[in-house]
Parts: structure tokens; sequence; C-alpha cells
């Protein structure tokens, strides 16, 4: 057996234990950083870097190299080129080479109609014009375009995968993947492109009947696209939430509490865990995250460790929590001394993994020194 | 899954009556991976 295998099923083990309620040897770390994040810590620009995918396995590599993590702890989730080709509205490239997110409407109000009766369908007539302007023509156009964009997106996915394959063998990560497949709480998905976050905020108020109807229908198709074609119960379906902190707690309780429910539910009916991105603060909701099959895994963003490991730590699987902010100003020994806390908090009984409370999107997101410091430090010394 | 877009093989198979069983096992699941990959392609451009 390899050095690097043998590396690699100590990693998977750590995390097989963490999901099968067992305390593992040590803490298992997940570091998280965007490609862009990698790109420029590799010196490289942003602007053109993402369109060399080939080009991505050495940047990757210097992240991999530098900064110690149980599972790869990078990705590239959103790179330019189908975008481009499709005359994206909702990511655009900013001049420092970002894509940016920009406030959209992709479902106008007077469409709630047929995105209930199907959401699919819907989408493909309605939504995907409003969203991506080279799709906004004649139909014979927007088929040449859609097989460019469907062709460009493949060939950039599995570009990504294979060198995705190469990290994991070359630097014996863990055989555990938590974005396994990728979903929306029904609510979010409403909200976060076809909507808006203005429109969405007004017809909870003006239509809750037309949003409730319109969560509802969307929500097979959310357990579909989250359930991939090889579920494990060792890997999951990642969902980022976004909405509920911003409702009230009606709103919540009646447009997206429900409907996020079934579809965690649907995903375990399916063979695969969640795991839950939950950002912002859910500390007014954490008695509904307590009732969510068991061994849901969840990364929180802000609030009381203290307070999740209390009402969630035997039940469910905690992680984050650690703020990225502090390690852009804090001293090191600060940076190191927020991990011992969250760790004392977090760590007895298990169930916890470190992570930080966000994915490092940018270089200048944190200090690298501080960064390097804290995930050694739980690599060396959180053990069991 | 009420939808034109997307279609189940059961229901490739009825709009496509020729196909006969020898070619359902070879082509089943080629068809069927790439009616997946369109739907996960269009669902990604709406998250």
């Amino acid at each position: 057996m390899t050095e690097m295998l043998a590396l690699s099923q100590e990693r998977t083990q750590l995390f097989h234990d963490l999901i099968d309620n067992k305390i593992p040897k040590r803490v298992p770390v997940n570091a998280m950083f965007a490609h862009e994040f990698a790109i420029q810590y590799a010196g490289q620009d942003l602007t053109e870097a993402q369109w060399d995918v080939n080009g991505l396995e050495p940047i990757f590599n210097k992240t991999c190299q530098d900064f110690y993590s149980d599972l790869l702890p990078v990705s590239a989730f959103r790179l330019p080129s189908f975008y481009k080709i499709l005359g994206s509205r909702n990511f655009v490239m900013g001049s420092s080479g970002f894509l940016q997110h920009p406030e959209v409407e992709g479902l106008a109000i007077e469409d709630y109609d047929a995105f209930i009766a199907s959401p699919f369908d819907c989408i493909v007539e309605k939504v995907l014009p409003k969203l991506y302007s080279k799709l906004d023509t004649d139909s014979a156009t927007k088929a040449m375009v859609m097989a460019k964009a469907f062709k460009a997106f493949n060939d950039d996915m599995g570009n990504v995968g294979r060198i995705y394959g190469n990290l994991i063998q070359n630097f014996g990560y863990g055989f555990v993947n938590l974005f396994s497949g990728f979903c929306e709480a029904p609510f979010d998905f409403l909200s976060d492109q076809l909507r808006g976050f203005k429109n969405i905020s007004i017809d909870v108020r003006r239509v809750p009947d037309k949003v409730e109807a319109a969560v509802e229908a969307v929500t097979p198709w959310m357990i579909k696209m989250g359930t991939p074609p090889d579920p494990s119960p060792y890997n999951a379906t990642f969902i980022p939430l976004h909405m509920a902190p911003y409702l009230r707690g009606k709103d919540f309780n009646r447009l997206y509490w429900p409907t996020f429910k079934r579809t965690v539910e649907g995903l375990k009916a399916n063979g695969m865990r969640s795991f839950l991105f939950v950002e912002h603060d859910w500390m007014r909701y954490l008695d509904y995250l307590a009732e969510l099959p068991e061994g849901t895994v969840m990364m929180f963003e802000y609030g009381d460790p203290k307070l999740v490991k209390e009402k969630l730590g035997k039940k469910h699987i905690i992680g984050g929590f650690y703020p990225v902010s502090l390690l852009k100003t804090g001293t090191k020994e600060q940076c190191i001394d927020k991990a011992k806390e969250l760790i004392d908090i977090l760590a007895p009984g298990g169930r916890y993994f470190f992570s930080f409370d966000k994915v490092i999107i940018t270089l200048d997101s944190a200090n690298v020194e501080n960064t390097k410091a804290v995930l050694d430090y739980v690599a060396e010394n959180a053990n069991y | 899954m009420n939808s034109k877009y997307y279609k189940s093989w059961e229901e490739y198979k009825a709009e496509n009556p020729e196909i006969t069983e020898k070619q359902e096992k070879v082509m089943a699941p080629k068809i069927q991976t790439y009616e997946e990959m369109m739907f996960g392609f269009i669902m990604f451009l709406c998250v």
C-alpha cells in the first residue's frame, strides 16, 4: 500500500466514524477554498485562469500543498465559459474577474401559475430566456446556443472532476464527498434566481398562496436534483440555506419549513444525507433543525455554538462557527485560541468536524499565515 | 414529474415503440444518462 493510499484511508475513517456516530481518532478537518482564492493564491490572473480549466490543476495543487485538510479543500463551482455563451444576466464577471451575482427576476409574477402547473417546463420556456439573454431568441438559434453551453459546461466540469481525482490521489484525501449532490430549499430556489430577494419579500405578503403552491410544486424537482446517480450514506447533498433568517416566524412556518423538511427527508429516503450550509443566523430555528433526519450535516455561519451543541449535537453532525473574519484581523495566537475554544465546546462526544464559518473565496478574505496555523493546530492537536 | 422537456425511459419508450427488448438493454442507460445530464444542467442554471 502506498503512503498516500494509507493516509487517504485514515482520513476516510475519520469521516466514516463521524458519520457512523463513533468517536473518531481526531476531530476531522474540512477546509474549503473557492477556485477564486486558489487562483489568486497561485499568483494567477482571475480574469484569465478561469477560462483555462486544465491550468487549474497546478493552481489547486498549491493550495492543497500549503493548507491542511482531511478532505479535498478546493472546488470550482461556477466557471465563466457557459455563462458567457448563454449571455448570463445572473452571473456576470466583474473587472476583478470574480463572477458577481446581481439581483435578477427569472420568473415574472404573472408566470406563477405556469410554474405551479409545471416547474420544469416553466423554467425552460420562461425563466431561462429571462436569465440568459442569448436564449431570448428564435428556437433554432436558441438550440445552437444551448448545445454550445451544454458542451462547455460538461467539458469544464469533466476536467474539474478529473483534477479533483488526481488531487485526492496525490494528497491522500479522504474518499468522502460532501458535495456529491446539490439542490436548494424550495423557497430558496424560488427566491434566489427566480423571483429575486426584493420580489419574494413582497410576494410573501401579497401573494402567499402562490408562493406556497410554487414551493410545493418544485419540491419533487429539488429532491430529484439533489439525488446523485450513485447515492451513498457517506457522501452528502449540499444545500446552502439562504432566506429563512429574513422571514417572519409565521412565514417561515408556512412557506419555508414544510417543503424544506420534506426535501431533506426525500433525499434521505433516496439514500442521501444532506449537508446544510446554515447561512446567517438560524438560532431562532434550532428546534426546527432538530426535527431533520438524524445525522444531517450542518455547517453554521453564525450563532451560539454552545446552544447548537446542546440542542443539535447529539443528533446531527456540526461544523463551522470559526469566523473567517478573525483569520483576517486576529493575531496568530488569537486565531489558535478561537480554534481551541470551539473544539472545547463542540468536540466532546463526537459528531463535530472543524471548518470555518464559510468557504474562503478570495485571497484578501483571510491572512494566509493565520489560516495555515489554525488548520495545522487542529490537525496536530484535536485528538480524542 | 409532469414535463414536456424531461422524460423517463418509460415515457421515451412509449413514444418510440420500434425499440426492441434487445435494444432497450443497451439504449436505456445511455439515453437516460443524457436526459439526466440535460436536466442537471438546466437546474444548475437556476441556482
